[in-house]
């Protein structure tokens, strides 16, 4: 049997490859389509964030904050300024405590991968949470 | 190939028995790898345990209030004192210290009260919550109030393991003391032990195929065997049909020659009543005409009783000699039964006694040359019959021949180790070209004077065979010699 999971790995490293996403992109990419705004799904300004989403399967990614509706990065003290008022995304929970914009976050604590949303943030900005992502609502 | 079928017999065992070998020495080893690595883990986790039994009762007596949280949010400064202390435990083997409870128990969430982590980016707030990865088990701590060890991805071998440790608090409520500690300072032993697992387990479907070719290569084998003795038998028994072959050819042989024996005897019987006639005729002669003298005096009443006596008595001479030749021919024409011990000179005179008349009405001088007078132990009527033979052969060939003055020579001589017996004759030889022939079985120059072909094959054979002589034939100048080398060894006695 240990030689059937080795060869379930390699598949699926292999197909994973081929999607050229890692686990940390995938869960994001997943998280972004599972958001909508008034049933539309939401369209990405990606600002430097330490997990890119080019090249994953997520396509909703625009140059122009003008288009989009939610900022994806790290940090965000250089926003450009038609940016500023759009919710944001971070990879830190630092950033996510702090900014009141934020209305998730993805990042580590000791190995461990989390993922945290405010609701009273997600409600600001009219971001529906779907149930699937309630449960990582602090 | 008796060695072979041991010798693969022998691996096969080997082989069997190493199978056998492996296979309890992997169930043995695979028990004891998982003691070891219980052991290990156990020693490793008591360690561990006691640690968290001290934090635990260090941090719960640290202050007065019945529950930490409560007592945090009251003296902050606390807080770091409490971390501090936490972080002392942090070493190469623990990596991080962190405590956790509960505020909601609908939510996956926890709320991180202390963490002893030093790394800014990776360290807990206060208050900050956090989804732990099997939180089933995080839950069961809370619930049951029992320590619990839980490994990175539920292997044994991983290198991670994190340990749960309840604190009761003074208000009933629990918290989690969560240690991260590292097996790595006897995972390697484990790895090894691993490893060694692997290789035994390698090893029996290696020693399994390694057995099952040595089947397959025996079997094989022992087919070629089987065909081997099959095609032994085959020829052993062609071996004995062809023995059987042989024996039969050998007693058809032997039957030839006997066969042939009997038509030479009969051919020396025919010339030999033409002998006989010619023996015969004289005395024949003289006894009819004494008789018709006697019957013409008796007539003419002209008769004495002496010359009556004179007469009959000559007749009874005559018949005595003709009853002696009908002895003479018996006696020759019996196969000798057993060795008889002669010398050549009596045997010559018999057979002359027998041909003497015949040569001399054909004018055929005979020389004697005696110089043996030896004994010897032999077939005597064979020889005389071989004698008989070549004097026939020397007279055949002077008379075809017309020589002037023909003489046939029978001489004897002895060397060291032979009686030598030579007839030779001046009847101009024989032919080079039939030479090597003469000896053959019916082979004869003699197709009009009805020659047989046989009397020097019978004869070489009872000189040979018989006697364990020697009969040779050569030329001289004036004709054929033939000469009967008899071994002196059969001699008894020498005069
Ligand atoms: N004394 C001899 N001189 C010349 N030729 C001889 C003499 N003896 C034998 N031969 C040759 O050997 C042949 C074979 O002799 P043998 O075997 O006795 O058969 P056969 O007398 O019936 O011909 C004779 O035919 C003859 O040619
Ligand atoms: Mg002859």
């Amino acid at each position: 049997m240990a030689f059937l999971k080795h060869v379930f790995f390699w598949v699926l490293s292999l197909l994973t490859f081929s999607f050229a996403e890692t686990p940390e992109q995938e869960l994001i990419v997943k998280v972004f389509k599972l958001f909508s705004i008034k049933d539309i799904p939401i369209v990405v300004y990606e600002h430097n964030p330490i997990i890119s989403l080019k090249g994953s399967s997520f396509t909703n990614i625009v140059a122009e904050c003008a288009q989009a509706d939610v900022v994806y990065g790290s940090h965000f003290e250089t926003l450009p300024k038609e940016c500023i008022l759009l919710p944001r995304f971070s990879t830190e929970y630092e950033i996510f405590h702090n900014d009141e914009r934020v209305i998730g976050a993805f990042y580590w604590r000791k190995g461990r991968p989390q993922l945290r949303f405010s609701k009273e943030r997600c409600e600001r900005f009219n971001i529906f949470l779907p149930p699937e992502l309630v449960r990582y609502v602090q | 190939m008796f060695n072979k079928i041991i010798f693969s017999r022998f691996l096969t065992f080997v082989t069997v028995l190493l199978l056998a070998a492996t296979l309890v020495f992997y169930v043995f080893f695979s028990k004891t790898k998982d003691e070891i690595v219980t052991s290990f883990e156990r020693t490793g986790v008591e360690e561990v345990e006691e640690i968290s039994n001290n934090i635990a009762h260090y941090i719960l007596n640290s202050n007065g209030a019945l529950n930490l949280h409560k007592a945090l949010v009251e003296t902050p400064t606390q807080r770091e004192v409490l971390e501090r202390f936490l972080a002392t435990f942090q070493t190469q083997k623990i990596q991080n210290i962190f405590i956790v409870d509960k505020p909601d128990s609908e939510s996956i969430l926890f709320r991180v009260l202390l963490d002893g982590g030093q790394e800014k980016s990776d360290k807990f707030q206060f208050e900050e919550l956090f989804e732990p990865e099997a939180a089933a088990s995080w839950e069961e701590v809370i619930r049951f109030r029992e320590p619990k060890v839980i490994y990175q991805k539920d292997r044994v071998d991983a290198l991670w393991a994190t340990l749960l440790y309840p604190m009761i608090q003074k208000d009933g409520r629990v918290a989690i003391l969560a240690l991260d500690f590292s097996k790595k300072h006897y995972q390697k032993v484990v790895s090894s032990l691993l490893g060694l697992e692997t290789f035994l387990k390698a090893m029996v479907p290696f020693l399994l195929f390694i057995f099952f070719i040595m089947m397959i290569v025996i079997r094989i084998d022992k087919e070629r065997e089987k065909e081997k003795v099959k095609a032994q038998k085959a020829l052993e028994e062609l071996n004995l049909t062809l023995e059987e072959r042989v024996a039969d050819e050998v007693e058809k042989n032997r039957q030839k020659d006997q066969q042939l024996i009997q038509q030479s005897r009969l051919a020396s019987m025919g010339e030999m009543i033409s002998m006989i006639a010619h023996q015969w005729r004289q005395p024949l002669s003289a006894i009819s005409s004494t008789v018709q003298g006697l019957h013409l005096k008796l007539s003419l009443k002209k008769f004495d009783e002496a010359l009556f006596i004179e007469k009959l008595s000559d007749v009874n001479r005559y018949a005595q000699y003709l009853s002696q030749t009908i002895d003479d021919f018996r006696q020759f024409f019996k196969p000798s039964k057993a060795k008889d011990e002669v010398s050549l000179e009596e045997v010559i005179e018999k057979v002359l006694g027998i041909i003497r008349i015949s040569l001399e009405n054909k004018q055929i001088t005979l020389i004697m040359d005696f110089q043996s007078h030896a004994h010897l132990m032999t077939y005597a009527n064979e020889l005389m019959q071989v004698l008989l033979n070549l004097i026939k052969n020397a007279e055949d060939s002077l008379i075809e021949n017309h020589v002037i003055k023909p003489w046939i020579k029978i001489s004897t001589s002895k060397n060291d180790t032979n009686l030598i017996l030579e007839v030779s004759d001046n009847g101009g030889g024989i032919p080079e070209s039939v030479m090597a022939r003469i000896f053959d079985p019916y082979f004869s120059t003699k197709a009009k004077k009805d020659g047989t072909g046989l009397g020097l094959y019978m004869s070489q054979k009872i000189v040979e065979e018989h006697c364990n002589g020697v009969l040779r034939a050569s030329n001289s100048s004036q004709g054929a010699v033939f000469t009967i080398l008899l071994p002196r060894c059969a001699e008894q006695k020498e005069e």
